[in-house]
């Protein structure tokens, strides 16, 4: 469509706007007063049990530290607390800042710039996070037979075989789905902060 | 006159672009309501906030655009909104399938466009000058002229392939 076409649409639409008082001053009153319910509650809700989950297992592991008997394992099980507390309070202040309003009143091209370098931030940790996930998985399979009654897990022979394969196969969907849905909005934000910079 | 009606009145004077400014980034009716009730709340909040450097026109123009962009971000999030107004919701049903169709049309065309190309376009086709363009989004009026030739040539493929 060309533009003058466009016009002529944006035109015809304005006369028929023009032609009717849309909005009174009761409405206007009342949109002043009241903001609508926010929308992040259901996003938040995921984020916060994916972080209470994480928290539950550091505190499991918290209660249970003295079954980590070897320097090796106790250090082991300090950096898999560290990383279960790290990556959601992350997430959840990504998703914050991204959700949060900031200076209505300034040029649309600075919130725009903000928009896409929140995003490529969010997106990149998100990578990030499918990584560390890969990490963990290792650390919880060696710290599990020392917070089950410190069997060795040399004695499920299937332990291995069912554990990493599940775990891993698992991840590498995972890891799949995070790249696919994240690689065009990559794209997008990295082409529009290019467009504002350049 | 005390600063509510100030405001009621710098609304009533603006509703077109508002009204505009929500169908073009908005899908659907609901969806342009929220919107329209979000700039409106928000318009007044930062109402003190404006001290006339800029324009009324200008000052609107980048609240309601900043809010449109905003709720883009949280769109897909969404869980409910409080109920609005039965004649805002259908304000263009009356007698005006037609030009709907023709919005609809238009929409699709500058879907494609990004942010900041469909705030340019917008604010070009409501008639606004390169210098005034520039201020509400914040480049340079020369950047303006080349992101509008950019933006035709796109539009012109865009209608090729279609």
């Amino acid at each position: 469509m060309e533009l003058d076409e466009l016009k002529n649409i944006w035109d015809t639409a304005h006369d028929a706007t023009n032609t009717q008082q849309i909005l009174n001053t009761k409405m206007i009153e009342k949109m002043t007063q009241t903001r609508f319910k926010s929308r992040l509650q259901k996003v938040v809700f995921h984020e916060l049990i994916g972080a209470l989950m994480c928290i539950a297992a550091v505190a499991y592991m918290a209660f249970n530290f003295d079954k980590l008997t070897t320097p090796f394992f106790q250090g082991l099980g300090i950096v898999t607390a560290l990383l279960l507390m790290v990556l959601p309070i992350v997430s959840l202040m990504l998703i914050w800042q991204i959700n949060s309003l900031g200076n209505v009143s300034q040029p649309i091209a600075e919130t725009i710039k903000q928009f896409a370098t929140q995003k490529l931030r969010f997106i990149r940790f998100q990578q990030l996070s499918v990584v560390a996930a890969y990490i963990l998985i290792v650390f919880v399979f060696l710290l599990m037979p020392k917070f089950t009654g410190g069997r060795s897990l040399n004695d499920n022979k299937y332990f291995w075989a069912f554990a990493v394969a599940f775990g891993y196969i698992f991840l590498y969907f995972f890891s799949r789905m995070v790249i696919k849905y994240y690689g065009n909005a990559l794209q997008q934000a990295e082409e529009l902060l290019r467009e504002l910079e350049g | 006159m005390d600063k509510k009606e100030t405001f009621i009145k710098a609304i009533k004077d603006n509703e077109r672009l508002i009204l505009k400014i929500a169908s073009v980034y908005t899908n659907n009716a609901d969806d342009k309501a929220d919107l329209v009730q979000e700039i409106i709340y928000q318009l007044w909040k930062s109402f003190d906030a404006f001290k006339q450097q800029s324009s009324l026109s200008t000052w609107l123009y980048r609240v309601a655009l900043n809010v449109a962009i905003y709720q883009l971000k949280v769109s897909k999030k969404r869980v409910e909104t409080i109920p609005m107004d039965e004649q805002l919701l259908n304000y263009q049903d009356e007698d005006t399938s037609a030009i709907e169709q023709k919005w609809e049309i238009f929409r699709q065309q500058i879907e494609a466009l990004n942010l900041l190309d469909k705030a340019i376009i917008m604010l070009y086709l409501d008639n606004k000058s390169h210098d005034e363009i520039a201020e509400i989004v914040g480049i340079s009026t020369s950047n303006v002229g080349t992101k509008m030739l950019r933006i035709k040539e796109k539009l012109r493929k865009q209608h090729k392939n279609n």
